[in-house]
């Protein structure tokens, strides 16, 4: 084969540039798509928490599903537009939805730390939710899956059931490669220089995992969907949703590396929150793991570990042939609440999205 | 307080109180700030009495900042920047190892005979063949230490900024972060105080006496 003839290649530039141009035209006169539309109500403030409460849209089912969200990014990727809803595709299906929204620390907040967060924040939630007696449904999602495991294992008898959703529970898997950067940092210094981690320091520490398709190929997405208003907006909503990160609190930040990707104490047992032993092993309700095939921020490894650490939970997996926030807003994402609504109501397949 | 005592307070004060620019290394810039803050004194004390001889003081200034900056440039960095320059050196190793493995794989791409026809795919190619190559070396411990390495040093380097803004925002009257964190604090543990309170038992009424009928 030949090179490229010089006029094709002069030819292609200028078509390039022209779309480039009417996509950057389109994204400037677009308003800010809207997130987290499906219906929600704030049923208790809590400091900077806010717990949201999703009405079922059929015939509900009991007990309510509460969703524990990351302390990183937003949980508004998992109702990111009507089509693409975690939230919306489970209140469908008559699920009654909580979710715990951490919202933005500020440098107030700084000396919170996990067990705020878990055996406070989380745990005034859950009883709001039971009205103090009685179980829920619990999910927890990434960071806050590993959240939810440490509070099932503190208060197993108000949980039901258990789902983690693109978890880590093994932090140092030999394919997990942020762990492996991690490990080496000075976290004690690092905390006590910024009080709190500024999320974009977070956001460039994920997007530095895949460097040059994250913040050098993805953006060729203007040329190429210049004439295409709807993937236009999705992409807008995508970079909204990244660019949406809040500070991380000092303290917790620092015991999240330090226990867990610096020290991996919950595989070794050794994770207690104000004196109390959480122990994985003692976990009794059925377990959902909900894990991406191609993710890269948590690989499988890290998610599958947490078989080998529940010997008395029914334990499930759930496999979805996809990527760590493909999970939620993929073409093929609407698989996974259907599963994860069959699986709470005690049936389950064992993938999605495949 | 004038505005030149006040700033002749600041430097004095920066001079003296030397622990946090020692505590990062720095303990050679606050040999800078005391003479500057001596010889600034010198010429404070004998006011200009003609425009000759404010020129003349002006000239003086400017000689005795070029000094300072002299005296506190090379502290600063031997010390502060030693590590770091050794950590992005190393850094730079790596990162060049990722460029090579990328220009080495780029070319065995074009070389093939289905090479790329379009710049786009050209491009498409060039981030695939980047992309693998940064994921081979980021995954090499040597990678993960030296990148921590950086980060460690630019931590320590901006602690060691904000100690010494810390110390000018002090003597200059403007409230720190310490002190706000500070603050932060005591309302922490007021409103843990607050929570930890029992709730206060229900107002009991006195039943209500009946008067006599009027």
């Amino acid at each position: 084969m030949s090179a490229p003839e010089p006029f094709a290649v002069q030819r292609e530039i200028e078509e390039f540039q022209a779309r480039a141009a009417r996509g950057l035209a389109r994204l400037a006169q677009m308003p800010t798509p809207a997130v987290a539309t499906t219906p929600r109500e704030a049923v208790l403030v809590d400091g900077k928490v806010t717990l949201y409460r999703y009405a079922a849209q059929a015939k509900p089912r009991r007990p309510p599903l509460l969703i524990v969200y990351a302390l990183v990014n937003r949980p508004t990727v998992l109702d990111l537009q009507p089509d693409r809803s975690l939230i919306r595709r489970l209140v469908e299906r008559g699920h009654e939805v909580y979710l715990l929204d951490w919202g933005y620390p500020d440098r107030g907040d700084r000396l919170l730390g996990l067990a705020d967060y878990v055996l406070g924040y989380l745990h005034r939630a859950v009883l709001h939710v039971t009205g103090g007696s009685g179980a829920l449904d619990l999910l927890g999602v990434c960071q806050g899956g590993t959240l939810s495991l440490l509070y099932a294992a503190l208060e197993p008898r108000r949980i039901r059931r258990l789902v983690t959703m693109v978890t880590p529970v093994d932090f140092q898997t030999a394919d997990n490669m942020l762990s492996s950067w991690v490990r080496g940092i000075d976290v004690d210094a690092l905390v006590a220089a910024f009080g709190n981690v500024p999320g974009e320091l977070l956001n460039y520490t994920f997007l530095s995992l895949m460097p040059f398709r994250l913040t050098m190929q993805k953006y060729l997405a203007i040329a190429d969907d210049a004439d295409e208003p709807d993937k236009l907006a999705n992409f807008l909503r995508m970079e909204q949703w990244i660019g949406d990160s809040p500070d991380q609190a000092g303290r917790a930040f620092g015991e999240f590396l330090r226990w867990f990707y610096q020290q991996n104490r919950l595989v070794a047992g050794r994770v207690e929150l104000e004196g109390r032993p959480v122990d994985l092993a003692r976990l009794s309700m059925p377990v959902l793991n909900v894990y991406a095939s191609a993710d890269h921020l948590v690989p499988p490894s890290a998610s599958r570990a947490l078989a080998e650490l529940v010997p008395q939970a029914r334990y499930d997996e759930l496999v979805f042939d996809g990527g760590h926030i493909g999970i939620y807003v993929s073409s093929r994402a609407h698989t996974v609440p259907a599963e994860i609504s069959r699986w709470l109501a005690g049936r389950v397949r064992k993938s999605a999205g495949g | 307080m004038t505005t030149v005592e006040a700033w002749l307070q600041l430097w004095k004060g920066l001079g003296a109180s030397a622990c946090p620019a020692q505590a990062h290394g720095l303990g050679g810039a606050s040999g800078a700030f005391e003479r500057f803050a001596a010889d600034y004194a010198g010429l404070a004390a004998r006011p200009a009495s003609s425009p000759q001889d404010l020129e003349d003081r002006l000239r003086e200034l400017q000689a005795l900042a070029q000094h300072f900056y002299a005296g506190i440039l090379p502290a600063w960095p031997a010390a502060s920047s030693r590590g770091l320059a050794a950590a992005s050196l190393a850094w730079a190793g790596q990162v060049a190892e990722i460029a090579q493995a990328t220009a080495q794989a780029f070319a065995a791409r074009l070389a093939r005979a289905d090479r790329p026809q379009t710049l786009r795919l050209a491009f498409d190619a060039w981030i695939d063949c980047a992309e693998a190559a940064f994921q081979c070396v980021a995954r090499k411990s040597a990678f993960a230490a030296a990148q921590a390495a950086l980060c460690n040093e630019l931590v320590r380097l901006r602690a060691g900024q904000q100690g010494l803004l810390e110390q000018a925002s002090r003597l200059a009257g403007v409230p720190t972060r310490g002190e706000v964190d500070a603050l932060h604090d005591s309302v922490r543990e007021l409103r843990r105080q607050l929570a930890a309170r029992p709730a206060p038992a229900p107002v009991q009424r006195a039943p209500r006496r009946r008067g006599p009928p009027r």
